[in-house]
């Protein structure tokens, strides 16, 4: 299709679907174009799967899935989700495709030649406009094609078997719901839906939280912090500031600035600022670069721990040992992580539906309530919150003062 | 960067509400002082056309797990234990000793207090409403769609029109748009 050969889907193959797994995990160096074009293929089989069972979609509803299949990610940035909203401060991915398919671009022009109608109906959908109700959960809700390629592509990339399951199997089992807006499991497809579960679950503790990827990822953080820091105070020399990068650090960038940079402008940032004159931004660089990545604390829920000083306490660790805590002193927590497992919905809050099966009386019902070991993993969420520190000695410290 | 920073609006609208009931009112009401321009960040999904924000969801529980939260069982609802949520005494001595940090600007505090005043379910219909408009759906328009989107909610006109006519005020006073 010529929308793959447009400049800006090209672009997906220089930038990396996991971000800084391979750090972890060494070959997950696949791009969001293997993953672009893997939902593609997903809706295809999907419209096959559905069209055996009865259902026929329209050719536009074909064409617009087919499209946002191709053009959902269209709008991540380096690295996927580690710099998202950090170098566009409030403007994440989902935005920068609304942009993409709107401004005047290859896609754009490739979009219209099929449908003049086709870019505004297609950022309908990646709003939630309930014209494009099943379209729209196709790709995005909790059983959609998104997930499906992502979790089986990101578990064959890194080597675990943990996000694997049976997609064969998942897809005979799907049917639409009776309004058909969105996809519904069968009675007989209880356990492959199980399956898709808890793929979601462990892919999402062994790989999305896995907590030296997170580590890495919030040093990059840091170090994108530090250098738009420099920059306000004129302190990042003009040889260290990247042509490409310059807009982002300035803090003034358009969809153009936004398309012309990839996971090879950061590269190559790191790469010049490990030389810096300033300490903090040439020895994280060099961490990444270097794989000499922080230590990770778990915290654990302790309530004889006064909360009050902990922070200053935390800080106190790091300086004494010579370190901004600024940059030096790290979190993370799962609300920082763009992914998700799946939990059931709280209280009666529609707005969050769950994933639905279909009972033995032909009623759909929350997975939650028909499957136990679901329930077990999706009725209440896990906390895991990570203090990130420099070095060993300030590790051991840390560990002391929240485990006593 | 800093251990609570993650929870300091949330925490703010803690303190100044004193406590919410429920998991869904505190969604609604995290999203509406979002679109009059109160710096939440949590991100909200549409999947039912009523905004959701499962990194909000999180942060409650993230909440809990520190000390900063209480979740108390309050009333049962449609078969559901509602939880009544408030600050700690941790949190609330917290906020003592950084006054300056926790300060919401007055009228996002005055609005906070008329938001909480609602139930979750006239909530709810305020924050499909707002999504609708948002989507260019007229007020005719998208009164039309609440009633068909979600009809076992059996919402009624004249609460339709109230909520209409309150969003109208909320986002000429300052709509999430021009807060820069």
């Amino acid at each position: 299709m010529s929308l793959v050969a447009t400049k800006e889907f090209q672009r997906l193959r220089r930038i990396r679907q996991l971000g800084l797994s391979f750090l972890t995990y060494h070959g997950a160096e696949h791009s969001r174009f293997a993953h672009s074009l893997g939902v593609f293929h997903l809706f295809v089989r999907l419209e096959a799967e559905l069209e055996r069972k009865g259902f026929q979609f329209s050719e536009e509803e074909k064409l617009l899935g087919r499209c946002l299949g191709l053009l959902h990610d269209i709008g991540h940035g380096p690295l996927s989700h580690v710099l998202e909203g950090i170098m566009t401060p409030g403007k994440k991915h989902e935005a920068w495709a609304i942009e993409i398919i709107t401004a005047p671009t290859e896609i754009r022009c490739v979009l219209e030649s099929l449908d003049p109608g086709l870019p505004k109906k297609i950022c309908q959908v990646l709003q939630g406009d309930p014209q494009w109700q099943l379209v729209k959960n196709i790709i995005s809700s909790q059983l959609d094609i998104d997930r499906m390629d992502y979790l089986l592509r990101d578990a064959l990339m890194t080597g675990t078997s943990y996000g694997h399951f049976d997609l064969t199997r998942l897809l005979a089992v799907l049917e639409l719901n009776d309004r058909q807006t969105s996809l519904i499991v069968n009675n007989k497809g209880l356990m492959a839906a199980e399956q898709f579960v808890f793929a979601r679950y462990y892919a999402y503790w062994q790989i999305y939280f896995h907590k030296t990827t997170r580590g890495a990822e919030k040093i990059l953080q840091a170090i994108w912090k530090r250098a738009r820091e420099l920059f306000s105070r004129d302190s990042l020399p003009p040889d260290l500031i990247p042509v490409s990068l310059r807009p982002f650090l300035a803090g003034g960038w358009d969809w153009n600035h936004y398309l012309s940079i990839d996971d090879s402008d950061i590269w190559m940032a790191l790469k010049i600022w490990q030389d810096s004159p300033d300490p903090i931004l040439s020895d994280l660089s060099r961490r990444i670069l270097y794989r000499e990545l922080f230590k990770p604390i778990e915290m654990v829920e302790n309530p004889s721990v006064n909360l009050l000083d902990l922070p200053e306490k935390l800080k106190e660790v790091v300086r004494s040992s010579g370190y901004d805590p600024e940059y030096y002193l790290l979190f993370d927590a799962p609300s920082d992580v763009a992914y998700d497992y799946y939990t059931s919905p709280e209280e009666e809050d529609t707005s969050k539906p769950p994933i639905w099966v279909v009972d033995k009386s032909g009623t759909p019902r929350d997975i939650t309530k028909l499957s136990e070991p679901i329930h077990a993993i999706a009725g209440k969420r896990k906390i895991v919150k990570y203090i990130y520190v420099p070095d060993e000695k300030c590790r051991r410290e840390v560990e002391k003062i929240i485990r006593k | 960067m800093d251990l609570l920073g993650n929870y300091q609006m949330l925490m703010m609208l803690l303190g100044t509400v004193g406590e919410i009931h429920g998991r869904k009112k505190l969604q609604k009401m995290v999203y509406l002082l979002q679109e009059a321009g109160c710096p939440f960040k949590e991100e909200f999904d549409y999947h039912l056309f009523g905004p959701y924000s499962e990194e909000l969801a999180t942060k409650v529980d993230e909440m809990k797990f520190l000390g900063l939260l209480d979740e108390k069982p309050g009333a049962t609802v449609s078969g559901y234990t509602q939880y009544i949520y408030s600050l700690s005494a941790a949190a609330k001595q917290y906020i003592k000793e950084h006054e300056d940090s926790f300060r919401l600007p007055l009228h996002f505090q005055q609005l906070a207090k008329e938001l909480a005043r609602y139930d979750a379910r006239t909530l709810e219909l305020m924050a499909t409403l707002r999504f609708l408009k948002k989507m260019n759906y007229s007020d005719a328009e998208a009164a039309e769609c609440v009633k068909r989107l979600k009809p076992d909610q059996e919402y009624k006109d004249d609460e339709i029109e109230k909520s209409l006519d309150f969003l109208n005020r909320l986002t000429s006073t300052g709509s999430r748009e021009d807060v820069t």
